[in-house]
């Protein structure tokens, strides 16, 4: 797959802080980028950097093969963590400022921005003055701000953030909709969970450096303790006594069990069925935020 | 009663803390004192005294020497006035006014050839006053004893109408000091907005910095010229209108149907001074003062905006503005102090060196403007004007640059002048 984005050793320095290492990253095209890491990690940095907010001190950036350069801005969105917006003014007349400011003309502002609002069903908003709106309701018009010219490349700053579940899951809807119709995105968060859902790849960063990278399965492979996640009903081998991580009763005399176990999963079951009932057998691999907490410790040691 | 005494507490020492306070304590003694001081150390420049002709319907009475550190007066002891003043005019030099008293009618005419500056002509018509009531009637003719009723007639080309040049001029200087100023701050207010709400960077991600800066700073001068240009016509239609309802009158009082009321009556002369004044707008050079105040008016406004934009960038707070406007504002300010000086005497040192001064010469150039300023003079201003504004452009562009993503704390002085450093 082509690829849309590439970030070749960049670094930036405020005064003697250093906010972005050596980073480095290919996003390919229609692919979702998790971008992790603790606050101050650097990771608004970072965004600032791939959307010109901010020129890095050294190292360079591509977008679709050609360096990084004004003609891109129009093709990137951009939703920062800090929410803005101008309070008096109405929300129509806002996205269509915004939208012509990324290269629409005033009837495709006009165009886009009447859909959007339709998608989100606020519609009924779009005379309003925004200081007037709710919070949620102001953080789906920045939302709209971000997408109404149809970027190439979508960047979310903590999307979720100020959102009721219900309306968290219609924002992930339609990220994943941008997604499906070919936008790449990437989607800055503390928010472990979604990470895991949504994203095809991931960079985590930690003091200015990157500290992981890559697609999120293989990168919680790449941590497999030898966890299996056991429900059993009877008596537990004796030599599997000093592998039992974690244990919980259950309802039916069942037993959960976490086990860090060296044996070839395969032989453990078996010796599992011989002994009792297995009702659940499966490897437990580290989630994000395990490897999050563990890496951030890490680093920070 | 006791919260509000802390709370007065707290305000008081909030900012008697603050630099720009401590700052202006100490330097408004010394700015106050400057300003009352240098006009009158620049006013003691040596100059050519004045000669002045004097005669009189009783001219046998003028035998005193009124000659003093200013004037040099001539007593002319015989000779009919109509020979008197040919001479007068003939005369290259030592001739720069004539003073005729008609005693009988308790009047003075003056005829100025020099040009005098408002306070010089204030200086002579109270020394002429004092002779004519002191010497003259009270010596000779103590019934004629009332203040003569004065004609001031200035012959020299520049300096005929100068009320209504100073007039003209403070006006034209008012307008631009006032939509500089509320204009400016208007830009700087928009960015310290837009830092408050957090739009920045929902801004940046689309558009350069410098480009953003200058949108705001041209918009905004979009609106101010939509303003003037609808104050223009508001002033026009008035004008209009004014002139349709008393412009016969005005014009009634005229050279030809007045020249006998004139020995009469003083009611006649005022009417007629007013005739002067009316008609005088005849006289001034409007599309000379038209295009440079628009042209002042647009460099002058350019500079100060992007000043303005800068201070705006640096902090993120209207309170904070405090401490880099007053710096900014400083120069208009203190030209307005001396625009009464500058319209009395516009060519004098002061007020040349102000009207090349980029932050001063759009307020000092338009008080000199009306009263004559040569081509080369007005374009040598402007581009010096056109030359600060592209500069501060440039810095406020860096500062901006720099600043626009700042929260929390302003920039000081000191990060204002590093932003040349990596």
């Amino acid at each position: 797959m082509a690829e849309i984005l590439r970030i070749q050793n960049i670094t930036k320095t405020f005064g003697t802080h250093v906010a972005i290492d050596q980073v480095s990253l290919s996003l390919k095209k229609n692919s979702i980028l998790g971008l992790l890491g603790p606050n101050g990690a650097g990771k608004t940095t970072l965004l600032r950097l791939i959307t010109q907010i901010v020129l890095p001190d050294s190292g360079q950036l591509f977008f679709n093969g050609s360096p990084l350069n004004e003609s891109h801005r129009v093709k990137m969105g951009y939703l920062p963590e800090e929410r803005g917006l101008y309070r008096k003014m109405r929300v129509q007349e806002q996205l269509m400022y915004f939208a012509q400011l990324r290269g629409l003309s005033a009837k495709e502002a006009k165009q886009q921005s009447s859909e959007w609002l339709q998608r989100l069903q606020i519609e009924h908003l779009h005379s309003q003055v925004l200081e007037t709106l709710s919070k949620g309701q102001q953080q789906k018009i920045q939302f709209i701000s971000a997408v109404v010219h149809k970027p190439e490349l979508l960047i979310l700053d903590e999307p979720f953030s100020g959102f009721d579940p219900a309306n968290a899951e219609v924002i992930k809807n339609e990220i994943l909709s941008l997604h499906q119709s070919g936008t790449t995105i990437i989607y800055s968060t503390h928010r472990m969970d979604t990470v895991e859902d949504v994203c095809t790849e991931l960079l985590m960063i930690n003091k200015a450096k990157v500290v992981l990278q890559g697609e999120p399965h293989a990168i919680r492979k790449q941590f497999d303790k030898g966890y299996v996640r056991l429900v059993y009903s009877g008596t537990l081998p004796t030599q599997l006594q000093s592998a039992i991580v974690e244990q919980r009763l259950l309802e039916g005399n069942k037993t959960s069990y976490l086990l860090s176990s060296s044996l070839d999963r395969k032989q453990l079951l078996q010796m599992l069925i011989n002994q009792g009932e297995v009702h659940h057998f499966e490897e437990h691999l580290p989630s994000m935020h395990e490897l999050f907490l563990d890496h951030v410790n890490k680093t920070n040691e | 009663m006791k919260q509000m005494w802390t709370v007065l507490k707290q305000e008081y020492s909030n900012r008697i803390r603050k630099r720009s306070f401590i700052v202006m304590t100490i330097l408004g003694p010394v700015l106050s004192l400057c300003v009352l001081f240098i006009p009158i150390y620049l006013s003691l420049d040596t100059t050519e005294r004045i000669h002045v002709w004097l005669q009189s319907s009783a001219p046998q009475h003028l035998n005193g020497n009124y000659t003093d550190q200013t004037f040099i007066f001539h007593p002319i002891p015989e000779g009919r006035i109509s020979d008197v003043e040919k001479e007068f005019m003939q005369q290259p030099d030592k001739a720069d006014v004539l003073v005729y008293y008609t005693i009988e009618q308790g009047r003075v005419v003056l005829w100025d050839k020099k040009g005098l500056s408002t306070a010089e002509q204030w200086k002579l018509k109270n020394k002429i006053q004092d002779i004519y009531t002191k010497e003259l009637v009270s010596r000779y003719l103590p019934q004629h004893a009332t203040a003569p009723a004065m004609q001031y007639i200035p012959l020299a080309e520049e300096k005929q109408y100068a009320d209504l040049l100073q007039l003209t001029g403070l006006f034209c200087a008012i307008i631009i000091y006032f939509f500089i100023f509320y204009y400016g701050v208007q830009v700087m207010k928009g960015i310290v907005d837009e830092k408050v709400n957090r739009v920045v960077e929902v801004i940046l991600c689309s558009v350069k910095p410098f480009h953003w800066m200058m949108g705001k700073i041209l918009g905004i001068a979009a609106v101010c010229l939509t303003q003037f240009g609808f104050w223009t016509m508001i002033y026009i239609w008035i004008g209009s209108k004014f002139n349709h309802r008393y412009g016969d009158a005005i014009t009634q009082f005229n050279n030809e149907n007045i020249q006998e009321t004139l020995r009469v009556s003083k009611d006649a002369w005022q009417a007629m001074e007013w005739n002067v004044f009316a008609q005088s707008f005849e006289t001034l050079p409007l599309m000379k003062i038209g295009v440079c105040f628009f042209i002042f008016f647009i460099l002058g406004y350019l500079l100060y905006a992007s000043l303005f934009a800068a201070v705006g960038a640096m902090t993120d707070n209207e309170t904070d503005t405090q401490q880099f406007t007053f710096p900014i504002t400083a120069p208009l300010f203190i030209t307005f102090l001396f625009a009464g000086f500058i319209i009395s005497d516009p060519d004098s040192q002061l007020a040349v060196v102000l009207s090349y001064f980029p932050l001063t010469s759009p307020v000092a150039m338009m008080l000199r403007i009306p009263f004559g300023v040569s081509a080369w003079e007005i374009a040598g201003s402007v581009a010096m004007l056109a030359t600060a504004f592209v500069l501060s452009v440039y810095m406020a562009s860096q500062v901006f640059k720099r600043g626009v993503l700042q929260y929390g704390k302003a920039m000081s002085w000191k990060d204002l002048f590093s932003f040349g450093k990596k």
